[in-house]
């Protein structure tokens, strides 16, 4: 077995050339692989924080009702008697904050703003004790504070204000209809702006204080839904159990999503993202195996004579399929050093350095929720499977080549070239 | 003797069918990828355009001079005076064809919710000839000039739980800036190729729209399609209004609008780099395999030379059955590539869930492009590329002194 | 003791049929020195890889000691001729990257021959064929003559029963090709193994000391000398 391998180590260096191609190619493809990964890996896992951070929550309390006609945001399906569920969730050692959004027309004034106008918002009324618990907000201020309770304001995301031009102080309007139907209008002020990592988030943030928005939409103190924030580690679909059982007797039918389930949107995005670069890996790894393919084909053929001479002699056709095949690995394992050496460097600089995309992501919704960087991630798997990946892959695809001579008369093999 | 050269170099090919037809397959598939990808990526630059053109800006649009400054602010009562305009148009040359619409954003009031949505007050008679209207109601109909009506794009109307039949309040400020609703029934629905025309908008018509924002006779924008160039006939356009009185009025291109289009055109350059790429993967299959056939064949060489044949005409000879190879390879897979950018030309291939998620003015479905030019490049690149490539090794074997050829043997 | 009995080999290439053996029988006794010699068509190459296992015969038996050869399957063949054959090649065939130690011991590696003892046969083997001090070298550095030496080790290093030998000589000069000779005459002596050659080469049928002559595909003539 020892001479077998020395054996197909020695041949390798029968065509230097030939063989430092193929492994080059071998290397580029497996480098690529770790890169696509690292990225799809780092932007899906800066999106979940970003969406769980300032989106969704990790799990989130709604009305049973409420889930089914969510794009209306009602009013009137709504979750009763927070406060006491949130008590009771921070006896479990669960952090949680109520909410209520709504949507409303924002209307603007010349005076403020130059001319006037209209546009339709999403605005989200947070209880300011609570609220920063579950979500991250508090370190993305970058003017003015946050609101305060029983106050007429607002804060606002940062490329909102840009868009519309607003700044810290100026009045806006709110108009919508509260819980009953009655129409309504409410003037606010922006005290402060967040720059928030959430693009989707940052181009739409309107948070008010809930007891001013109570109070105006008549919501008697119930919440359109409850927040709950959970460290990276605590796994979510047993939390989401538990708090289901949790709250299994307070009378209201309630519904528990999980963070994916209400970023539906992202997650068949970030799914068809991954289908898509597959497809494209694929096609580089049948350009590597067609690589490997022909340099075995020219290696083995060139030896047929030799190949004959070590049959008669009484090799068995194992063994010399195991010589080709480890020479063959051998290629791979070179292609796959230096291919794994390389994603490893280009994976550095995107760890630590990311590809700026701002200009792409500031105004188109890529479905990702990153602001600007694209950054890789690191993932030992990644590394390890490119590792096996290639130099197995190699091994196989000389397997065919080799039988394929393998089948020939000795006699013929002898007479060859 | 040049004659004679190609009838052994057909001979050859034919005499190693096996190991020809590999390397022409090879080329093939990298020429048929390019292709195909080229092709699709012109799919895309047209459809974007076209979409562009149909369904938001027309190919000249003409819009109240201040509105781009505060278009966020979706004002209303900034507009323009549709009859002095159509009057103007009517009258000039190059005018294919326009259409007065008015956009605004508005809230579906439905139980105890509201949701917003994208009104488009048009005049479907016009629009008839404007864009293919019928085609796009997948259920219902078009609505008609002053009833309260409205066409809903399909999927806003699943989503907020709305059938045909029903009737929606709407809300909205007005040009004069104070609020007013107006109820709607849903008499069609509609799917438009660009998913987001689907989600968010719905169109009513246009006499109603203007009563509803307190607009009379005025409109947000008219849309026009020419027959020239594009930013030329836009000047065209602005002097002519311009002296017909009136005030001045913003009158752009449709490539000169949308940041949209700006991106595609990165995103076509990356798209282009993309293609080069697969071009130099695809070269170095081809590489490689032509390679690995000359390497075969030293002992032929050999024996060639001797028979009196060497130098150039041997490299002649090998560069003749590669050129003949990848000629064949190339054309067979830019054939099997132009059958599927015109198959699926016509059915289209569905990105809907992929695209489900991303706001651009790029249908869900894409419909490659068959373009001659990008053809007939990528045919001749390939067969260089693949012909150069046998030109090296067989440049190479046939310095080998016969003798040693033989004992290659 | 070989015994080829009515055997016959016929090759098919294309639309032709190439009858090279037509019905041989010959037996050869263990230890002999036997060369079978032929124009270029005769058959001797085919009659040869038939003995050696390497080619299987359309009708006939051939019998080496008591074992039917001629009717196993590729397994037993490949394990047979690891077993008791030594093959000789006309272009010696040795693997360029081993050196010359490494071409001879890896015929005992294959056969699982423990490690200590490898490496005594191959250097003495080595060393009677007159390359002590060589073991190192590739075959790339060494003579035509040298690289047979090797060829020869390495075939007799596992201590056939026969030694198939096709054209030995005729890629030598006849001062080298004449060493050769002597040296397998002098394996013969030694070991007792059964020598078969083919060739066409005068001064090998002349070494012979039987000579069987082929012409298409028959036995034309079988002499014993000495």
């Amino acid at each position: 077995m020892k001479f077998i391998i020395s054996l197909a180590f020695r041949n390798l260096t029968r065509y230097r050339r030939r063989t430092m191609i193929t492994a080059f190619a071998i290397a580029i493809g497996l480098m690529m692989f770790i890169m696509v990964d690292s990225v799809l890996i780092g932007v899906e896992s800066e999106s979940m924080r970003n969406l769980r951070w300032y989106e969704t929550s990790a799990i989130r309390i709604m009305h049973e009702d409420y889930w089914e006609d969510r794009l209306m945001k009602p009013l009137d399906v709504a979750v009763e008697n927070p406060y006491d569920i949130v008590h009771q969730l921070h006896q479990s050692g669960y952090d949680a904050a109520p909410r209520i959004t709504f949507a409303a027309d924002m209307i603007l004034y010349s005076d403020e703003f130059g001319e006037d106008g209209n546009m339709p918002v999403q605005v989200t009324a947070i209880d300011p004790l609570l609220d920063n618990t579950v979500f991250r907000f508090a370190e993305t201020l970058i003017e003015g504070r946050f609101v305060e309770p029983g106050a007429m304001e607002l804060v606002i995301g940062s490329w909102f204000a840009e868009d519309i031009g607003a700044e810290v102080g100026n009045w806006v309007t709110f108009v919508t209809r509260g819980n009953g139907g009655f129409y309504e209008a409410m003037d606010m002020q922006i005290v402060g702006i967040v720059n928030c990592p959430n693009p989707n988030v940052n181009r739409t943030l309107l948070m008010v204080p809930f007891d001013i928005v109570d109070e105006f939409l008549a919501m008697e103190g119930t919440a359109t839904e409850i927040n709950i924030g959970l460290s990276e580690q605590e796994d979510i679909s047993e939390a989401k159990l538990h708090i289901e059982q949790l709250l299994g007797n307070t009378g209201q039918s309630l519904k528990i999503a999980s963070w994916d389930e209400l970023a539906q949107d992202y997650v068949a995005l970030a799914e068809a993202k991954r289908g898509g670069t597959s497809m494209i890996l694929f096609l580089v790894f049948i350009i590597a195996a067609v690589g490997i393919s022909n340099t075995m084909l020219m290696a083995i053929f060139e030896r047929i004579r030799e190949l004959g001479m070590m049959r008669a002699l009484g090799m068995d056709d194992r063994t010399i399929q195991l010589t080709f095949m480890i020479e063959a690995g051998g290629i791979g394992l070179i292609g796959s050093i230096v291919g794994v050496i390389l994603g490893v460097l280009v994976n550095i600089y995107m760890v630590e350095v990311g590809i700026d995309l701002g200009f792409l992501m500031r105004d188109m919704d890529m479905g990702y929720r990153i602001q600007s960087l694209m950054r890789g991630a690191w993932s030992v798997k990644t590394l390890v499977t490119a590792f096996i990946f290639g130099t197995v892959l190699s091994m196989l695809v000389a397997y065919i080549p080799t039988r394929r001579a393998l089948k020939m008369d000795i006699p013929s093999c002898l007479r060859h070239q | 003797m040049a004659m004679k050269l190609i009838h052994i170099a057909f001979r050859n090919i034919r005499r190693n069918l096996r190991r020809s037809i590999l390397s022409g397959t090879a080329i093939a598939v990298a020429a048929m990828s390019i292709v195909f990808l080229f092709a699709l990526v012109q799919g895309m630059r047209d459809d974007m355009a076209g979409n562009l053109a149909t369904y938001y800006t027309g190919e000249v649009r003409i819009r109240n001079q201040s509105y781009e400054e505060y278009e966020r602010y979706n004002p209303v009562h900034l507009t323009v005076n549709w009859p002095q305009i159509d009057k103007t148009l009517s009258s000039m040359e190059g005018i294919t064809d326009y259409v007065p619409r008015i956009q605004f954003a508005s809230s579906f009031y439905i139980n105890g919710g509201n949701h917003p949505a994208v009104g488009i007050g048009a005049d479907f008679a016009r629009e008839a000839s404007f864009q293919d209207l019928e085609a796009v109601v997948k259920e219902g109909r078009i609505p008609r000039a002053g009833e309260n009506e409205m066409l809903i794009g399909a999927v806003l109307a699943r989503d907020l739980h709305i059938d045909i039949g029903d009737r929606i309040t709407i809300m909205s400020t007005t040009a004069t800036r104070g609020s007013n609703a107006i109820t709607l029934e849903v008499v069609g629905l509609a799917a438009f190729p660009v998913g987001a025309l689907n989600s968010q908008f719905f169109w009513a018509p246009l006499d109603r729209v203007q009563y509803f924002l307190r607009m009379d006779n005025e409109v947000q924008q008219v849309l026009v399609t020419v027959e020239n160039d594009e930013r030329e006939t836009a000047d065209l356009i602005k002097d002519r209004l311009e002296q017909a009185g009136g005030e001045p009025l913003e009158v752009q291109a449709y490539n000169d609008i949308s940041m949209m289009y700006g991106f595609l055109e990165i995103a076509q350059y990356i798209y282009y780099v993309i293609g080069i790429f697969f071009l130099v993967l695809g070269s170095t299959v081809i590489i490689n395999t032509t390679m690995m056939v000359i390497y075969e064949r030293m002992r032929e060489i050999g024996t060639m030379q001797a028979l009196g044949m060497h130098g150039n005409e041997l490299t002649r000879l090998f560069f003749l059955e590669g050129a003949i190879i990848s000629a064949i390879g190339a054309f067979v897979g830019v054939l099997i590539g132009t059958i599927m950018i015109v198959y699926l030309g016509q059915v289209g291939l569905d990105f809907t869930d992929a695209l489900s998620g991303i706001d651009m003015e790029i249908s869900s479905v894409l419909y490659p492009k068959f373009n001659i030019w990008t053809t007939i490049i990528v045919y001749i690149y390939s067969v260089g590329v693949s012909a150069a490539t046998t030109l090296i090794p067989s440049r190479r074997a046939s310095k080998i002194e016969p003798v040693e050829a033989l004992r290659y043997v | 003791m070989i015994q080829v009995q009515q055997v016959v080999r016929d090759y098919h290439t294309g639309e032709t049929v190439v009858h090279a053996l037509k019905g041989v029988s010959i037996d050869i006794a263990d230890g002999e020195f036997t060369s079978i010699a032929g124009p270029s068509g005769s058959g001797k190459t085919t009659l040869l890889n038939l003995i050696g296992c390497i080619d299987s015969l359309d009708s006939g038996e051939i019998l080496i000691g008591d074992q039917q050869v001629s009717t196993m399957d590729k397994k037993s063949k490949t394990e047979f001729r690891r077993n008791n054959l030594g093959f000789i090649f006309q272009t010696y065939n040795l693997i360029p990257v081993l050196s010359a130690y490494e071409n001879v011991s890896f015929v005992l590696s294959i056969l699982g021959v423990p490690e200590q003892e490898i490496k005594e046969r191959t250097m003495r083997m080595l060393k009677e064929v007159g390359l002590e001090g060589m073991e190192h070298r590739r075959p790339g550095r060494l003579s035509g003559g040298q690289q047979q030496r090797i060829a020869i080790a390495r075939a007799l290093v596992k201590n056939p029963k026969i030694v198939l030998a096709d054209e030995p000589t005729a890629n030598l000069d006849s001062k080298t090709g004449e060493e050769i000779l002597q040296l397998m005459q002098k394996m013969n002596e030694k070991y007792g193994t059964t020598f078969i050659f083919s060739t066409h080469d005068v001064m090998v049928m002349d070494y012979a000391k039987r000579l069987v002559e082929l012409h298409d595909g028959q036995i034309i003539s079988d002499e014993r000398r000495q």
